[in-house]
Formats: C-alpha cells, sequence, structure tokens
C-alpha cells in the first residue's frame, strides 16, 4: 500500500481516502464474504470498516501497517456481523437431477466437499471462522495474525488448532451422518 | 502429502471459491461518508494511543516519565515566579466573584494588596463546529451515554465523557472505557456562553447544554450524530 497516500488520507485529504478505499475495497469484501458467507452482511461489514478507516486513521501511527489493520478492522467487523446474526442457517445447495451425466465423478466429489466445508464452516464460532480465512486465505502467518488481532501469538496459535480440529469434527459428522442416511435408504 | 495436507489445500481451494470484488456502491458511500466528516486537526494526536501500536509507547509518554517531566515543569515554574518576583510581592489570590470565600482564599486575601478583577470571566466558549452538510450514518459505536463537560479555563473547553458503555458493541472496541473523552461539534447556529455563563446556547438563546448535561437530554429540536470518538450536536436532522 502506498504509504504517502495513507498519509495523505491521515491529514484529511479525501481523495487520498477515495483511492485507498478502491485499492482495499475488494481484498476486504473478499475477507468479510469468507468470513460470514453471505452477500449482504459482507457488503455491511466493509461499509462500516471504510468508515472506521476514514474516522480512525489519524490514530494509525505507523502508515505501514495500514494494510495489517484494515484487516483488523474487517475481521473485527465480519466477526461482530456473525455475532448479531447468530451462526447461519444450514445451506442447501441444489445439484441439477442429472449430476452424475453433466459432471465427472471427481468433480462431483469435490462439489459435495465444498458443500460439507460450508455446512462444517458454518459450524464454527465466527473468530475461528476469521482465523482460518485469515490464514487459508489471506495467507497470514500465525504471527502476523496475532498482530491483526491483537492477540499472543500462542493464543493466535490455539485458534487457528481448535478452528482446524472443530472443522474437521465437523466434516466428521457431516460423514457420519451421511452415511447413516445412505445405510438406512 | 499426508492428510493434514490433503485437507488444508482442500480448505484453502474452498476459501479461494467466491467472490473477489466489492460492490461499487460500498465505495462510493464511503467516498461520501468522508465528505460529509471532514477530518479536523487535532493538537493533542501526538498524545493518543496508536490503533496498532498499543504495546509499543514512546519512552517520554509513559506515566512515570511524564509525572517526572511535570515535576520538573512545575520545579521551574515556581523558579521562575521566584526570579521575576524582585521586589517579594505578595501572592494575589484572585477570588471568584460568584464563591463564596474559602477559608485558604479569606487567608491570603489578607496578604493581596488589590484583588484584581477575575480573569476568567472574560473566557467565552470556543466550539467546535460540525459541518452544515453532515450525513448521519448507522455505525456502531461503543457506548450509549455520555455527559456534556463544560470547563471554560480548560484548552478543550467543551466535550463529553462516555458514562454508559454499550453492551453490545462496546467489546468491540476494547481500548474504549467509561471516562474516555469525547470531543463535541456544534451546528453553526450554537453559541459558547463564558466563564460567568458556561453554556451552550441555540440561536433562540435557551440553554442547550450546560456542564452535567447528559446526551440523553439533548432530544429535538436537538439531534445527535455520534461516532466511536465524537458527538455532533445538530440543530436540525442529519442528512
Amino acid at each position: 500500500m502506498d504509504r504517502e497516500l495513507v498519509e495523505r488520507a491521515a491529514k484529511g485529504d479525501q481523495e487520498a481516502y477515495a483511492a485507498l478505499a478502491e485499492l482495499s475495497a475488494d481484498r476486504l469484501f473478499a475477507v468479510a464474504h469468507r468470513i460470514l458467507r453471505d452477500w449482504h452482511l459482507a457488503e455491511d461489514a466493509l461499509q462500516r470498516t471504510l468508515a472506521t478507516i476514514w474516522n480512525e486513521l489519524p490514530r494509525l501511527r505507523d502508515p505501514d501497517r495500514f494494510e495489517a489493520w484494515t484487516y483488523r478492522l474487517i475481521a473485527r467487523e465480519s466477526v461482530s456481523a456473525a455475532r448479531r446474526e447468530g451462526r447461519g442457517g444450514p445451506v442447501v445447495r441444489l445439484l441439477p437431477d442429472d449430476m452424475d451425466v453433466l459432471i465427472a465423478p471427481d468433480q462431483y466429489r469435490a462439489v459435495a466437499d465444498r458443500d460439507q466445508l460450508e455446512r462444517g464452516f458454518r459450524r464454527l464460532r465466527p473468530e475461528q471462522r476469521a482465523v482460518l480465512v485469515l490464514h487459508f486465505y489471506v495467507g497470514l502467518s500465525l504471527a502476523e495474525i496475532a498482530d491483526v488481532l491483537g492477540t499472543p501469538v500462542g493464543t493466535a496459535g490455539s485458534r487457528l488448532h481448535y478452528a482446524i480440529r472443530g472443522l474437521r469434527a465437523a466434516l466428521e459428522a457431516d460423514e457420519r451422518y451421511t452415511a447413516t442416511k445412505e445405510r438406512l435408504a | 502429502m499426508n492428510a493434514s495436507d490433503d485437507f488444508d489445500r482442500l480448505l484453502g481451494e474452498w476459501l479461494k471459491d467466491g467472490p473477489t470484488q466489492a460492490p461499487h456502491e460500498s465505495i462510493e458511500r464511503a467516498t461520501a461518508h468522508a465528505r460529509s466528516h471532514p477530518r479536523r486537526p487535532d493538537p493533542i494526536a501526538f498524545l493518543r494511543k496508536g490503533a496498532m501500536n498499543s504495546r509499543i509507547t514512546p519512552a517520554v509518554l509513559r506515566p512515570a516519565w511524564i509525572l517526572v517531566l511535570l515535576g520538573l515543569l512545575l520545579a521551574a515554574a515556581v523558579a521562575a515566579v521566584g526570579i521575576g518576583s524582585p521586589n517579594d510581592a505578595p501572592v494575589v489570590v484572585v477570588p471568584s466573584p460568584t464563591a463564596e470565600a474559602s477559608p485558604i482564599a479569606a487567608t491570603s486575601a489578607t496578604t493581596s494588596a488589590s484583588p484584581a478583577p477575575t480573569p476568567t470571566a472574560a473566557l467565552a466558549i470556543v466550539l467546535r463546529r460540525a459541518p452544515d452538510n453532515l450525513g448521519c450514518d448507522s455505525i456502531v459505536i461503543p457506548y450509549s451515554s455520555a455527559t456534556i463537560r463544560i470547563d471554560p479555563s480548560a484548552a478543550e473547553q467543551v466535550w463529553a465523557e462516555i458514562d454508559t458503555l454499550h453492551p453490545d458493541t462496546a467489546g468491540e472496541f476494547p481500548g474504549v472505557a467509561v471516562g474516555d473523552r469525547l470531543q463535541v461539534y456544534w451546528s453553526p447556529s450554537f453559541s459558547g456562553g463564558d466563564a460567568s455563563d458556561p453554556t451552550v446556547r441555540d440561536s433562540n438563546g435557551a440553554v442547550a447544554a450546560r456542564d452535567g448535561t447528559r446526551t440523553g437530554e439533548l432530544q429535538p429540536p436537538y439531534y445527535l450524530c455520534a461516532t466511536s470518538g465524537e458527538v455532533h450536536v445538530l440543530d436540525s436532522p442529519p442528512g
């Protein structure tokens, strides 16, 4: 991110802020959407975050940390939005009846995996979802996640560990449920 | 490649699958928000805690150092007064024109040659001004109530202090606490009083706020627009 742009926006330059918003919006929206799994909630979280960036930018001492700071803001907004909304209802993705004709078995398996992941992911706590997104989507290291979330590295590590474990457990439960259903059918 | 790697790869790929472009209206609304909330110079910005650097405090701003510095400044001030008073003139105590003389003031007054008129009486209260076209967005703020404070002799003469945190949102603002200061901005039609009348009045001359007025008391014809660090008191509904 352009340091000069951040400094100008912090001093109240509205053009610089508009440029920063333009440069940051896509990546922030992508993160919010992946945590929230909902377009409108993600849009709302982005809106709040962009407003907070303008309001709070003068408090950011080091312009080089702008990007990490904005990840902190969007993660915070997304977690709050997820808490407000509860954990969301189940996601149903309808597959066409002739699915097995249209796509190869491997692809079918991939779609099934994605649906399982979607269900499992939604069962996680919002903070855990945020850690998973920051690590596996944004690609931040544990130290960077700790910095972004304002937690000790150990806390970020354990949060990631439990998030992965929780997701695996959710997937395994989903597998067992599907297998039982198939046996009973 | 083991099962853990497979899982990580699957999760990474799944997360990549999703929108990567923000709705353009969000950017338009953000720039509109900036236009309606123009930034004002913050004279004490350097004293504020950094948004990301809460663990890094310059040595000169640590509490112990501040106390030492204040002590040195006080000593220097006392020395300067001593040097600047070669005639050993008695200390002049200026009683407040409205307050009854306290025992201390009465004792000191005997040493006063000629009580001067109070210098604070002329201190006009200068208000921070809200822009005319202020828009009020629905953003999350960490408090539900604040108290207006007015002190004509203070550097910031009118401010507000958080007195109640919002139970649902305060957790999102870990640094915010009861007692934290908020800047208060007023529509141009409001005017500040002075030391003898420490109030803020509306265009009709009615008292809109005095020291201790709570934000909840500011009902129409006054309107409030709040952010995490500011309260705007308006004379008409915000856009």
